[in-house]
C-alpha cells in the first residue's frame, strides 16, 4: 500500500540573488512498512527533500500525497496537526526537550494530541522499553548519553502512531555502537510492526540495513535501489 | 504547559531572577509612591475640605455662581430627607454663607461670614481643635469665632467687638456689632485670611432670614465613594431647583493643583514602568533567540504556534507575576505600618504644616485599587511586550530555525 506519493517535487531556494535548486522534479512513491535510506553527497538535496516530504518545508512546484492527502495544500496550522498525527520525525541532534524528562519527551506529542494522561503514560512506558530505556524514563537529557537520547528521541517519533518516520542522519552524532543499537531498535520495529522509516543519511551502516536506497545527485534521483 | 513554562524559567536562573527583581522593584516603589502621593494629598485634601466646603455640597440652584440669598432654600426642604436617606451619608450640615464687611478700629476688610449649627458643625470639621485662642461655641452663643490670619489683621483679640455690614434677605439690611469668643487656625490660607463663623440662628438673624439656608455640607463614609454618592443625590433630588457640587468643582485651584501632582506623579511610574518594560523586553529578546532553534523543534512535531505562544507568555506572566507577588508582600507591611503610624515630620517642613494649622504628619494611604492598578500596569507592560513573541513566532522560518 503506497503511503506517499510524490509527483513532480521541486524545490528552489533564492540565494543572494542566484536560484538554487535543490530538489529537481523527483518522482517517488513509499509503501507501509518500508525501510529506507537517501543518500548522496552533501548538497545533493537529502534534507530538504525530507523536509519537504515531512510538511517542515514547501516545494516550489509538485505535490505530496500522504495517504492520499496533498500536503502541500493544507494551511499552515492543519498542516502542523497533519505532522503531529501522522509523521515522526528523529532529528541529527536528537533535539528532545530539555527540561523535559524521557517519559515526558515521549509524553509531549501524545499530550499535544490530547490523549488521556494514563493512556499516555502505558505508551510512553511501553516505547521507552521497546528502545531499551525503561530504566531511565526520569532522566533529564542532560543525564542521558547521545545513543540514549536519540533513541528516545525515537520514541518519541513512535509515540503519535505516525504513518512514517523520517530520520534526519540519526546516526551521525553516535559512536559505533551506538549506532549499531539505534538501527538494531528501528529495524526490529520496522520488521515487526511494520513502521516506515525513511532516513537521510550518509553512513554505511544505515544504507547496509536498509531494503531500499535512493541516491540523490544534484537535487535529482540518481538510483533507486532495493534489497530484499 | 504550566509545568514546561515553570520548569523552563529556571533554565536560565539568573536572568528569570533579575527579571523578577526588577519587576519587583518597579511594583514596590510604585505602591510606596502611589501610597505616600495619596496619603499626603488625601491628608491634605482632608484637612482643607473638613475646615470649609466638605466633599459634597448641595445649594439652590446658580447659588455657588451668584452667593446671593435669593438662591437659598428652606431648611425643611424635603429634598434634604432624602439626601438623607442615600446610602454612603452620614448626615447634612446646614450652613448660611455670604460676604460681609468687617470692621474694627481703623481696619477694615472683606469676610466670608459662615452661619454653622454648632454642634453638629463641630462634629464635622472638629473647628473647636483648632481654636487657638478663646473657646468654641456654647449653645445660645451670640457671640463670633474668627480666623487667625483674620484676626491678626483686624489687630482684633478674644472678647473684643466687631462690627460686620452686609445685605439681608431680600434687602435687608444687615449690621451688628459682635463679640469676639475666639480664634482659629484653619489650614488653607485662603480661608484663613477671610472668614468669620457664627451660629446659624444668630446668622439668620443677622441676615433676617430665619429657616433658611444657602448651602448643605453633604458627610459621607468614605470620600472614594464621593462620585458615586454625588451622582445618586443627583438623582434623587430635583436638578432643576437644586445644584450638587464637589469639592473639585467649588475648589477648582486646589483641585488642579492636585491634578497636577497627580499627573507628576504618573509620570514617574510611567517611566519607571519603561525601564522595567525594557527589562522585561530584553529578557523575550533573549529568550526567543536562544530558543528559536527548540521552537522549530516543538512546532515540527506538532506544537501549533498559538500554542508556543501561550508557552512563551505563561513564562514571561511567571516572572513578572512573582515580581508583582513579592513586590506587594514587601510593600503592604510598610505602607500598613505607616498608615496607621503616620511619619512624624520635623524641622521647617513641620513648622510649614503647622503655620497651614496640621498636624505634621506624613500619612500613606491604603488603597487597594493602586495595588490592583500595579498589577494591572505589569499585565500591560507584559501584553506589549508578548508582541514580540507573537511576530517571532509567527514569522518563524521552521527549515532555517531546525538547521540552526
Amino acid at each position: 500500500m503506497k503511503i506517499i506519493e510524490i509527483t513532480n517535487l521541486t524545490k528552489v531556494y533564492s540565494e543572494n540573488g542566484n536560484e538554487v535548486v535543490a530538489v529537481n522534479n523527483v518522482n517517488l512513491d513509499f509503501e507501509q512498512g518500508e525501510f529506507t535510506a537517501v543518500v548522496g553527497p552533501s548538497g545533493s538535496g537529502k534534507t530538504t527533500f525530507l523536509n519537504m516530504v515531512g510538511g517542515i518545508d514547501n516545494p516550489t512546484e509538485g505535490q505530496i500525497l500522504v495517504d492520499k492527502v496533498n500536503i502541500c495544500s493544507l494551511k499552515s496550522s492543519e498542516l502542523i496537526d497533519f505532522r503531529m498525527n501522522n509523521i515522526g520525525f528523529v532529528f541529527q541532534a536528537y533535539n528532545l526537550i530539555p527540561v523535559l524528562t524521557a517519559k515526558e519527551n515521549v509524553e509531549f506529542i501524545m499530550f499535544l494530541q490530547n490523549k488521556p494522561k494514563a493512556e499516555r503514560a502505558k505508551r510512553s512506558a511501553e516505547l521507552l522499553n521497546a528502545v531499551g530505556l525503561s530504566d531511565r524514563m526520569n532522566s533529564r537529557p542532560s543525564k542521558l548519553s547521545g545513543g540514549q537520547q536519540q533513541r528516545v528521541a525515537v520514541a518519541r517519533a513512535l509515540a503519535s502512531r505516525p504513518k512514517f518516520i523520517l530520520a534526519d542522519e540519526p546516526t551521525a552524532n553516535l559512536d559505533s555502537k551506538s549506532a549499531e543499537t539505534l538501527l538494531d531498535i528501528m529495524e526490529k520495529l520496522n520488521r515487526e510492526e511494520n513502521i516506515t522509516f525513511i532516513f537521510s543519511t550518509h553512513d554505511p551502516r544505515v544504507v547496509n540495513k536498509a531494503r531500499r536506497v535512493i541516491t540523490l545527485v544534484d537535487g535529482q534521483v540518481a538510483k533507486d535501489e532495493r534489497n530484499n | 504547559m504550566l509545568i514546561l513554562a515553570w520548569r523552563n524559567l529556571w533554565r536560565n536562573k539568573r536572568r528569570t531572577l533579575i527579571t523578577a527583581a526588577s519587576v519587583f522593584f518597579a511594583v514596590f516603589f510604585a505602591i510606596l509612591l502611589r501610597g505616600f502621593h495619596a496619603g499626603t494629598w488625601s491628608y491634605l485634601i482632608d484637612s482643607v475640605l473638613h475646615s470649609y466646603t466638605g466633599y459634597i455640597q448641595v445649594h439652590t440652584k446658580d447659588f455657588w455662581e451668584n452667593k446671593s440669598f435669593d438662591y437659598s432654600m428652606a431648611a425643611d426642604n424635603p429634598a434634604l430627607e432624602k439626601i438623607k436617606g442615600i446610602k454612603g451619608v452620614k448626615g447634612l450640615i446646614p450652613r448660611i454663607e455670604s460676604f460681609s464687611l468687617a470692621s474694627y478700629g481703623d481696619k477694615t476688610k472683606g469676610v466670608i461670614t459662615v452661619g454653622i449649627d454648632p454642634m453638629i458643625e463641630n462634629n464635622f470639621s472638629a473647628l473647636d481643635k483648632k481654636i487657638v485662642r478663646g473657646r468654641y461655641f456654647h449653645e445660645k452663643d451670640t457671640g463670633i469665632i474668627l480666623s487667625e490670619r483674620l484676626a491678626n489683621f483686624l489687630k482684633v483679640k478674644v472678647n473684643d467687638s466687631l462690627v460686620l455690614l452686609s445685605q439681608g434677605y431680600q434687602g435687608a439690611s444687615a449690621n451688628g456689632v459682635f463679640r469676639i469668643i475666639g480664634i482659629v487656625k484653619l489650614p488653607a490660607p485662603e480661608f484663613d485670611n477671610q472668614m468669620v463663623y457664627m451660629p446659624l440662628s444668630a446668622a439668620q438673624e443677622f441676615y433676617s432670614m430665619q429657616s433658611r439656608l444657602t448651602s448643605v455640607i453633604v458627610d459621607i463614609d468614605n470620600p472614594q465613594k464621593m462620585d458615586k454618592i454625588t451622582k445618586h443625590i443627583a438623582k434623587s433630588i430635583d436638578t432643576k431647583s437644586f445644584e450638587v457640587m464637589t469639592w473639585e468643582d467649588m475648589l477648582v485651584e486646589l483641585y488642579q493643583q492636585y491634578v497636577s501632582d497627580e499627573g507628576g506623579g504618573v509620570i514617574m511610574l510611567v517611566l519607571l514602568y519603561i525601564i522595567v518594560g525594557f527589562g522585561v523586553f530584553g529578557t523575550v529578546l533573549m529568550m526567543i533567540s536562544e530558543r528559536r532553534h527548540e521552537y522549530a523543534i516543538m512546532i515540527a512535531l506538532g506544537m501549533q504556534r498559538s500554542s508556543l505562544l501561550k508557552l512563551v507568555g505563561t513564562e514571561l506572566f511567571y516572572i513578572c507575576f512573582i515580581g508583582v507577588l513579592f513586590g506587594t508582600a514587601f510593600s503592604l507591611p510598610i505602607i500598613t505600618y505607616f498608615h496607621f503610624h503616620p511619619l512624624q515630620i520635623s524641622g521647617n517642613l513641620a513648622d510649614v504644616y503647622a503655620a497651614f494649622g496640621m498636624e505634621p504628619l506624613l500619612p500613606v494611604a491604603w488603597r487597594t485599587d493602586y495595588i490592583i492598578q500595579q498589577a494591572i500596569n505589569v499585565t500591560g507592560i507584559v501584553a506589549i511586550v508578548l508582541l514580540y513573541p507573537i511576530y517571532s513566532v509567527y514569522k518563524l522560518d521552521l527549515t532555517k530555525a531546525i538547521r540552526r
